[in-house]
């Protein structure tokens, strides 16, 4: 039976090596390991045998099977290989695009500002729109006539509540919440009475950063703001710096960066805060010191993407908004 | 403020500095150039000038800041000596000092009005002023050398004694460009015996207008109370270069030496006389004393600044030492504290050469640095869902909230708005993201956009500001219900939060009367999902400030049963209008064996229910199963009214 049984799997291994088509190979298949098949025929034999020889035959009978379906298996795969018809496919037919979501340009500014800020210990902070004259201005050190209001034209409901200029107004409720140290970044929407043109909006977005320890200094703001410019439009980007005025900082300053034709573009505010601003607050302005920024996510959105109508960004219109993708 | 190079030149000497160099260092300074214009072949600079530096909107300030700045001489104007007369002026009286703390007042006899000299045209022109005559061109031109503010008046047209006092409401005055003005009341204006021949700081009255019959002047020079100034200047919506300067902190020591150049300058011009004495009032301003040490540089900006290098800004300023202390020129209103000295030497260093460092100090850890970054995620995730981004204006038109059937009176609205286009503040997000739609349209089928942003609701009390939710609105072309239910549902999960919407009644007149529903967190609304009237659009607005309170990015993985469910599906026929979720409910909550029930199939009111069992400890048998399965049918038969379709088995 020994002798049957491996003569037959010799016989199936060269018969299976032969085989020209799948056909032949199924009838193969059927003809040694279908239920009737030889392999079967042979093995029902062993119920004659003794207990011990049995067991030998029955593994040796395993083993016939197993190498007879694994021969069928990969000659299986041999023949597909070289079934396969060759076929003409054109790689370079245009592309079916996922249905398009994506995030506003501001938003990915926003975004990227936060990152940056995150890594050196800063948390978001927000405030409401809608604000208090006092929280506004007032706290801000520009008095109901003071003249740099002006520049800051202001949508009112009433004599006290307005639409914000600006998100320093979330500075100052983080400051009358939170004692020292002090590191926020405040992103939102501010609000201007401005002529509507390329450039103003009534809305436009702001980004404000705050810190308040007792021991940063005005080299500190500088280090990171040209870390933050360097971080949004390159390594080889040039910013520079030089004097202003606004009320709440003293010194006050103003930054312009180099856009790609070597322009120089003013990009944000910014300033150590003045120590009236923190007394407001009730901190301690001999212990701390700390400094601001604030700079318009719209026209850093329009410097690194290359958007020459600001509303282009308030209109909605997809073929802008997915461009990038198109 | 045009500022020409040969003007200035004559106090500070620019000569081997180019324009732009100029332009560069003075703006670094905090002066900022502009702009260089190039007029009748003279420079002309164009200055920015911040609020705080009035001193500036001047000839001699900008001329004391580059000599500064270029480490220059400046050499300020001569005064001239005038006549000491006995005659007095005409008399003006000023019960109140606080509207006027400071002037000085003289008049010129036999003078001759007519186009000024050449010289004093050239220079007004390239500053961008209108020569008029010699008298009011000796006023403009002393205006932008010296920011101090003076009225020129033919004084044979004054009637007895001047008076300066507070307008009362309703008064009026014809001013000189030939206007009839209301007065609101509170502006300060000078009176003769009949009538109100100036408004200080604003402009002067028509009726004492120096005209080229005038052969007697009375010139005013004077420091009106600049809060009062801005107020009228802008209830009278007058601004002028007289306001924009008297409406700031000016020089209160300088009128006397004003009016001596300018008496000179009419004696010359006109041909006229000094015909009666300067009379001053002098301001009680003394100076304040404000201390500085190197230290408090050092601690503030970062790095050591030598003595001699202050002292060599500081007196180039005109900033004295007196003591310890330091004292600021008269001119300097704007400098009053320590911090105030230290911006001075900074600017004047050089913010460029500053060396840059980072933030070494201790970095907070407090509940603001825990928090999740909850309005990131949810916008990453709609967008994930194929939905675009975009940005709104927040105020709206009144044709914006009717168009979409909602009422005007809700919103809250500006005081005086630019334009009508932005008046309303938006209630929902909806009112903005469906106009993106419309416009959209033109272009495409497909839209899938959201915003998440501020809505605005109207508060019950002055004392309180407006509810200001942050809404996450969503609308979309192309989704029917039951995608858009799933993108929620999947919003929802993923931010750790369960929502239910629940069949309602109408609740937003904006979209389909009946094809809406609310969206609850437990049991607070949080948002509508429904389809707009022409059921074009589905829309979805959540209340983002509610849901974030609650989110959490904490689940639990499952153990999943090794052992083999049971799968089949069951179809029922369901009573028309019969809500599908409280079926599927009922089927789901019959035995804990049951783990999940999918609608497959729906055909007229036949619904096909795949179920599956499964248990964790064991393998189910389908005689383990057949009593669920009765009863889920009882069940179903009970509350909804249901049949089988087929037979148990």
């Amino acid at each position: 039976m020994r002798n049957k049984l491996l003569n037959l799997k010799n016989q199936a291994l060269a018969l299976i090596h032969q085989t020209p088509d799948k056909k032949e190979l199924e009838r193969l298949r059927i003809q040694y390991l279908g239920r009737k098949g030889t392999v079967n025929t042979i093995l029902k034999g062993i119920l004659k045998l003794e207990d011990q020889e049995k067991a030998n035959i029955g593994r040796l009978g395993n083993d016939v099977k197993t190498a007879i379906t694994q021969a069928i298996s990969s000659k299986h795969q041999q023949l597909s290989k070289t079934t396969i018809k060759k076929e003409f496919f054109d790689p370079t037919q245009p592309p079916q695009l996922p249905q398009l979501g994506n995030l506003h340009p501001i938003t990915k500014i926003i975004n990227q500002v936060e990152d940056i800020f995150s890594r050196f210990g800063f948390t978001i902070a927000s405030g409401p729109e809608i604000e208090w004259d006092e929280i506004n201005f007032q706290k801000l050190l520009l008095g109901p006539d003071h003249p740099s209001r002006d520049t800051q034209e202001t949508y009112y409901f009433d004599d006290k509540q307005l639409l914000r200029v600006h998100t320093s107004s979330v500075q100052i409720r983080y400051m009358q919440q939170h004692k020292p140290p002090i590191r926020i970044i405040s992103p939102g929407r501010v609000y201007r009475r401005d002529t509507i043109d390329a450039t103003h909006l009534p809305s436009f977005y702001q980004i404000e950063g705050l810190i308040v320890d007792d021991k940063t200094t005005l080299t500190d703001l500088l280090g990171m703001l040209e870390h933050t410019a360097k971080q949004l439009f390159g390594q080889q980007r040039k910013v520079r710096f030089y004097g202003h005025h606004f009320p709440y900082t003293e010194p006050s300053l103003e930054v312009e960066v180099q856009d790609k034709t070597n322009k120089w573009l003013e990009i944000l505010g910014c300033g150590m805060v003045h120590p009236q601003v923190l007394e407001n607050c009730h901190i301690n302005s001999k212990k701390y010191q700390g400094w601001a920024f604030g700079m318009g996510a719209d026209r850093l959105a329009m410097l690194k993407y290359n958007i020459t109508d600001i509303r282009d960004l308030y209109g909605g219109n997809l073929r802008f908004l997915n461009y990038e993708h198109t | 403020m045009n500022t020409p190079k040969i003007w200035l030149q004559k106090y500070v000497d620019l000569s081997g500095i180019t324009d732009k160099a100029f332009a560069e260092k003075m703006t670094f300074a905090g002066n900022k150039v502009e702009a260089i214009h190039k007029i009748n072949g003279e420079v002309v600079y164009e200055f920015e000038i911040t609020s705080n530096r009035p001193d500036t909107l001047s000839i001699i300030g900008l001329a004391r800041e580059a000599a500064t700045v270029f480490n220059k001489k400046f050499t300020p104007p001569k005064i001239p000596q005038i006549k000491s007369l006995s005659a007095k002026p005409i008399n003006l009286k000023i019960t109140d000092k606080t509207l006027c703390p400071t002037y000085s007042a003289v008049e010129i006899s036999n003078t001759t009005v007519k186009p000024s000299s050449h010289s004093i045209q050239k220079l007004l022109t390239l500053a961008g002023l209108r020569p008029v005559n010699n008298v009011v061109d000796i006023t403009n031109l002393m205006l932008w050398e010296h920011a101090q503010l003076m009225h020129t008046f033919d004084a044979d047209k004054i009637k007895g004694d001047l008076s300066l006092r507070l307008a009362k409401s309703k008064e009026t005055i014809i001013t000189l460009d030939h206007k009839k003005r209301q007065l609101m009341g509170g502006e300060i204006i000078i009176e003769d015996q009949e009538k109100i021949i100036d408004v200080p700081g604003i402009m002067g009255g028509l009726n004492t207008e120096i005209t080229t019959n005038t052969k007697r002047v009375f010139l005013l020079v004077a420091i009106d109370n600049p809060i009062l100034i801005r107020r009228a200047s802008k209830l009278l919506k007058l601004r002028s270069d007289s306001s924009t300067r008297s409406e700031k902190q000016l020089d209160l020591t300088q009128t006397e030496i004003v009016a001596k150049r300018v008496i000179k300058l009419l004696e010359k011009e006109t041909k006229g006389k000094q015909s009666t004495k300067l009379i001053t009032v002098k301001s009680s301003w003394k100076p304040p004393a404000i201390s500085l040490n190197q230290d408090q540089i050092t601690k503030r900006i970062g790095i050591d600044i030598s003595q001699a290098k202050i002292n060599q800004y500081f007196k180039s300023l005109g900033i004295k030492k007196t003591g310890s202390n330091y004292q600021p020129p008269a001119w300097r209103r704007d400098l009053k504290t320590t911090v105030d000295l230290i911006e001075e030497v900074i600017r004047l260093y050089g913010y460029n050469k500053l060396p840059h460092t980072l933030p070494s100090g201790i970095i907070p850890v407090n509940e603001t640095a825990l928090k999740k970054n909850w309005l990131r995620t949810i916008k990453n995730i709609v967008a994930s869902l194929g939905y675009t981004e975009t940005y709104a204006s927040t105020l709206i038109s009144k044709q914006q909230i009717q168009s979409l059937n909602l009422n005007p009176k809700t919103h809250l609205k500006v005081l005086h708005p630019t334009s009508e286009d932005y008046e309303y503040m938006r209630t929902t997000i909806i009112e903005t993201l469906l106009p993106f739609v419309t416009s959209n349209l033109k272009h495409t089928q497909k839209i899938n956009i959201f915003e998440l942003g501020t809505v605005f609701h109207k508060s019950n009390s002055k004392n309180k500001l407006p509810h200001q939710p942050l809404e996450l609105g969503l609308v979309s072309t192309t989704v029917k219900y039951p995608q858009l239910k799933g993108q929620l549902k999947f919003l929802a999960s993923s931010i750790g939060l369960t929502l239910n919407i629940k069949p309602t009644k109408t609740l937003h007149p904006a979209l389909h009367p009946s094809n809406q529903a609310q969206i609850f967190l437990n049991t607070k609304p949080v948002g509508i999902i429904g389809q707009t009237k022409n059921k074009q659009v589905w829309t979805l607005t959540l209340n983002i400030s509610e849901l974030i309170k609650k989110a959490s990015s904490e689940y639990h993985y499952p153990h999943l049963s090794t052992h083999p469910p049971i799968i089949e599906d069951l179809t029922f026929t369901l009573p028309q209008k019969t809500y599908l979720g409280p079926v599927i409910q009922v089927i789901k909550n019959t035995h804990k064996l049951i783990n999940k029930v999918v609608l497959t199939k729906t055909y007229q009111q036949n619904y096909t229910f795949n179920i599956i069992y499964q248990s964790q400890t064991k393998p189910l048998t389908d005689k383990a199963i057949a009593p669920i399965r009765k009863k889920v049918v009882n069940n179903l038969k009970q509350k909804f009214k249901t049949r089988l379709v087929g037979k148990l088995k």
